[in-house]
């Protein structure tokens, strides 16, 4: 009765075969499919943020004839053109003098290069190998990651990483904007793309990293490094306050600067978080507390200015190190100052003192020494300009009727 | 009357003298059997009394108090800052809420006395394991002994890695239920001996374990790469032998050991994170600060573990070469596998310790019979039989009190490894052990003293072996540089770790860069770094025993 033919039994075993397989290949299948689509889900939340492709503008907010007049200020701005029509210009002259001046700065000097042909220099290697004859190595590198400039390998190089994209950045440049390497053609993206596909938050120099992602990124807010790590404008910010407040590049005042921006670019984009902004104002108003405290009567700071009141001896052949060094902290500090919320400035008398040696120590700097200084004298060549409610360019040709574009639409700043 | 009395009585005093068992024969231990139970009396004795080390266990501890106490757990780490933003998927939560659970209700003793249960249950299921694959006390001594030797590197640290050795080795004592082992048990010679299937037990043990163990470590991989290789293996077998794709899905152990591995899957998804557990375990190992840690180093033939993967090599060797007995393709998929598996991370030789041992297992038993057994007309591979009922006593003659001789003396072993022991504190009310004679010596107790003291503002830059037990034992709220779990540190975070720890050039300049004010040292292992920051002007030492130093920057800014 129970007998089954052989037929049969062989087909049913066919069948429990044939339903195992299968049953095999649904487990398995589908098990590496959940693997695979969560893995592609994971590494999608952690791609690189998609930049907007123009930088914001972070604009002067403030007009004090009394830090520089405007004869002062236009005989400073001439002494600070870019005369860099020479060869081998070095490259870190370049980027300073296209922050100081933009893009569509242009000059009567014909030793002078506009702000388009300096721009050309950085980001053009046509332009660079032209003007760098002999220089084998190229600014522009392309590698896996994207296209990377040149840092810190001598005077055909940049002088700090990101210093040149943070530059381009507060020129105004577009990411579309065509970069010629020695390799081809690309884009001013893939150099932001390669900084941040390579930025690590403890990296030893980050100021300008931090600076650039400030004005390219908004209104993104967070992404993750190829570690892994999320990186928020919070968190760059509490990175820039780690240190004291003299470390870093130009003594510390890089870090500061980085942060006034990022809290002028959270007036017009929300990325910082009520508690940062609270934290970056205490931070700066910290270093302000110290800056007035150690102001030279002079007008001038030494490089160790959190923590020593600036020396007395005076500058003279012998010193010229140490002047450049004023220069350098009393510029920069009057430069971040320009931008920053009234509520972290310190009294009027301590800018205008800071204003008036800068103006009375430039006035007095034969060219050699502008030229030995030139990248601190971009600083304060751009802080007296801000502290007049405008850009140098616009100041510049507002002054001199020179070939410079006309005044910035910059808000009406105040007095 | 009275002759008839007096006879009485003797008689009956004489039948009140001899001692009349009152338990069966199970009861009654044989010799062998009570130098088994010595043996695994002093592995007890011995595992409580290996001290905890100061390493991640501090740390797993301090995350089980953080949920115990939040009701959830971190999402960064919590102790190590420059962490912040990595994102950790915690894969020995269960572990950490047992070990934070045991030492909120115990101290740092109770935690040792769970180690040691632990590492006493893993030995013992072991041992269990060999006896039921070879029938041979002797087995299991051999078995046991080489693990502890073969996996010495990883015996003795106290962490979550230690339930999921104990969840191997249940895993172990699961799979012998099926083929290949089942067909190489004494008395069981064919597949036919005996209806081939798998016991209910295993069918929903195998989810129920893997279930648990992924909750408890992330090594449940290893367990599913042993079921996989058993279900391969049955594949090639059968494979090999009918050279019919059909025979092979129509055998019935090939299914079983596919759906068993795949039941383990799916068990495994069964946590609080689901799938992302399986991912992050198995993308764990290609975390590249790994590479600079000794557990995580490749194997080198002058390592420690290289000798000892060496010696096992030769071993098996000369086993498979004397052996009369066939290696199945299962035991080569095993030994291939984790074999494998240690050359890039020498880590693995605690799983190694094992599976070489139980594949080993059959060809031993084999040898020891052929050596000692050589004279006996039995053929040696049923000489495990005979050996089985060599360890019982003999039914037909009857039990006397000196049958229970070696039980007694069992019972006392027992007793005196429990008494000895401390894991008998709190019933026997010995005096508590102190701190220092429960954590390892190199412990930096007195650098956790002097911080609870001097408890620092800032970040505290210290030996990552260390830094668990800072945060564990230092002052509240004391964040330090680096702690064990490096995974989640940056990748720049970790090499100016690094830089500083071996003083390489720059190390000053990275110390500024993070604003350490604090540098703890450990003496003994950082010989360099414990040179040149004495030798540094900018530091002084506030703190020094030892085994450890404690410097501050002379000029805080």
């Amino acid at each position: 009765m129970n007998a089954v033919k052989p037929g049969l039994l062989a087909s049913r075993r066919g069948f429990g075969n044939i339903a195992f397989l299968l049953a095999q290949l649904v487990v398995i299948l589908g098990v590496c499919g959940l693997l695979v689509w969560r893995v592609r889900q994971i590494d999608s939340a952690r791609i690189l943020p998609e930049p907007r492709r123009t930088p914001l503008v972070v604009k002067p907010l403030y007009n004090e004839p009394t830090v520089v007049t405007d004869e002062q200020l236009a005989t400073v701005l001439e002494k600070l053109e870019p005369r860099l029509r020479s060869e081998q210009p070095k490259i870190n002259h370049a980027d300073h003098a296209l922050r100081l001046w933009g893009v569509e700065a242009k000059f009567d000097a014909p030793e002078s290069l506009s702000g388009e042909e300096l721009r050309e220099l950085l980001l053009d290697h046509r332009r660079f190998a032209k003007m760098w004859l002999g220089e084998a190595r190229p600014l522009l590198i392309r590698d896996a990651g994207g296209v990377r400039v040149r840092t810190q390998e001598g005077a055909a190089t940049a002088s700090h990483v990101d210093h040149t994209l943070a530059c381009l950045a507060e020129a105004g440049t577009p990411l579309d904007y065509v970069v010629h390497t020695a390799d081809g053609q690309a884009t001013l993206r893939d150099l932001l793309m390669r900084s941040l596909k390579v930025f690590a938050l403890d990296q030893v120099e980050y100021e300008w990293s931090s600076l650039a992602y400030t004005l390219y990124l908004p209104p993104t807010t967070r992404w993750y490094t190829t570690d892994g790590q999320e990186i928020t404008f919070d968190r760059l910010a509490e990175r820039l306050m780690r240190e004291p407040l003299s470390r870093g590049v130009c003594a510390g005042n890089h870090r500061l600067h980085a942060l006034v921006m990022m809290l002028r670019v959270d007036q017009q984009q929300r990325i910082l978080s009520d508690d940062a902004r609270r934290r970056i104002v205490a931070h700066l108003q910290d270093a302000t507390r110290r800056l007035v405290e150690n102001q030279h009567r002079d007008g001038y700071w030494d490089v160790d200015w959190p923590t020593q009141p600036a020396g007395d001896e005076r500058v003279n052949a012998q010193g010229a190190d140490q002047l450049s060094k004023r220069i350098l902290a009393t510029g920069h500090a009057l430069e971040w100052w320009a931008l920053a919320p009234a509520e972290t400035h310190p009294p009027r008398e301590t800018l205008v003192r800071a204003g008036q040696w800068l103006v009375r120590t430039i006035n007095e700097l034969d060219d050699k020494q502008v030229g030995d200084y030139y990248t601190f004298l971009t600083h304060a060549g751009r802080a007296l300009a801000l502290w007049r409610g405008d850009f140098p360019a616009a100041l510049h040709q507002r002054l001199h009727g020179s070939k410079s574009p006309p005044a910035s639409d910059a808000d009406e700043p105040s007095t | 009357m009275s002759t008839t009395t007096e006879r009485q009585v003797v008689e009956e005093s004489r039948g009140a003298m001899e001692l009349s068992p009152v338990l069966s024969a199970r009861f009654a231990l044989s010799w062998k059997q009570l130098l088994v139970c010595a043996w695994f009396a002093a592995f007890f004795m011995y595992f409580n009394y290996i001290p905890i080390f100061h390493s991640d266990i501090w740390g797993h501890i301090h995350y089980g108090k953080f949920a115990l106490e939040h009701g959830h757990f971190p999402a960064h780490d919590p102790f190590m800052p420059l962490a912040a933003g990595m994102t950790a998927v915690n894969t020995a939560w269960l572990s950490q809420i047992v070990f934070a659970q045991v030492e909120s209700w115990g101290g740092p003793q109770f935690v040792s006395n769970l180690f040691a249960i632990a590492g006493l249950a893993t030995y013992v299921i072991y041992g269990r394991v060999f006896f039921v694959l070879t029938r041979r006390l002797s087995m299991v001594v051999l078995g046991t002994g080489l693990i502890l030797l073969v996996g010495w590197s990883r015996h003795a640290i106290v962490r979550p890695e230690t339930f999921g050795a104990l969840c191997f080795a249940v895993l172990i004592w699961m799979v012998i239920q099926g083929e290949p082992w089942r067909s190489r048990r004494p008395g069981r010679r064919s597949d036919s001996a005996a209806p081939a299937r798998l016991p209910w037990a295993v069918w929903i043990g195998v989810p129920v374990l893997f279930a648990l163990w992924a909750n408890l470590h992330g090594s449940f991989l290893v367990g599913l790469a042993v079921l996989g290789c058993h279900a391969l293996g049955r594949v090639i077998e059968v494979g090999w032998r009918s050279r019919r794709f059909s025979a092979v899905l129509a055998d019935g152990w090939v299914r079983r050991w596919a759906v068993l591995t795949e039941l383990a899957v799916l068990a495994t998804l069964l946590n609080p994170v689901g799938v992302d557990l399986l991912i992050e375990s198995i993308r764990f190992g290609q975390n590249p600060n790994l590479r600079d840690v000794l557990e995580w180093f490749p194997l080198k033939a002058d390592s420690f573990e290289g000798i000892q993967f060496g010696v096992t090599m030769i071993i098996m060797l000369f086993v498979l070469r004397l052996s009369r007995r066939r290696l199945a393709p299962v035991d080569a998929l095993l030994l291939l596998v984790f074999g494998l598996a240690l050359c890039p991370t020498i880590r693995m030789i605690g799983w190694w310790a094992p599976v070489f041992t139980l594949t080993m297992m059959p060809h031993l038993s084999h040898l020891w019979s052929r050596v000692w057994r050589s004279k006996e007309t039995a053929p040696a591979d049923q000489g495990a039989a005979a050996g089985e009922q060599e360890e019982e006593p003999d039914p037909e003659k009857p039990l006397t009190p000196a049958h229970f001789l070696p039980s007694l003396i069992a019972l006392l072993v027992v007793w005196t490894a429990f008494a000895l022991s401390p894991v008998s504190q709190p019933l026997l009310s010995n005096k508590p052990r102190e701190l220092e004679q429960i954590v390892h010596r190199g412990t930096p107790l007195g650098v956790t003293a002097w911080l609870r003291e001097n408890p620092p503002e800032k970040l505290v830059f210290g030996p990552q072996w260390w830094g668990d037990w800072l945060c564990w034992d230092g002052p509240p709220g004391l964040q330090v540089f680096m702690t064990t779990h490096i995974h989640l540190a940056p990748r720049q975070v970790w090499r100016d770790y690094l830089r500083i720890a071996r003083a390489d050039a720059g190390w000053e300049q990275a110390l500024q860069r993070y604003d350490i004010d604090l540098v703890i040292v450990d003496k003994e292992l950082q010989k360099g770094f414990t040179s040149r920051v004495r030798r540094s002007p900018q530091w002084r030492t506030v703190f020094e025993d030892e085994r450890s130093m404690i410097l501050t920057r002379r000029e805080r800014r």
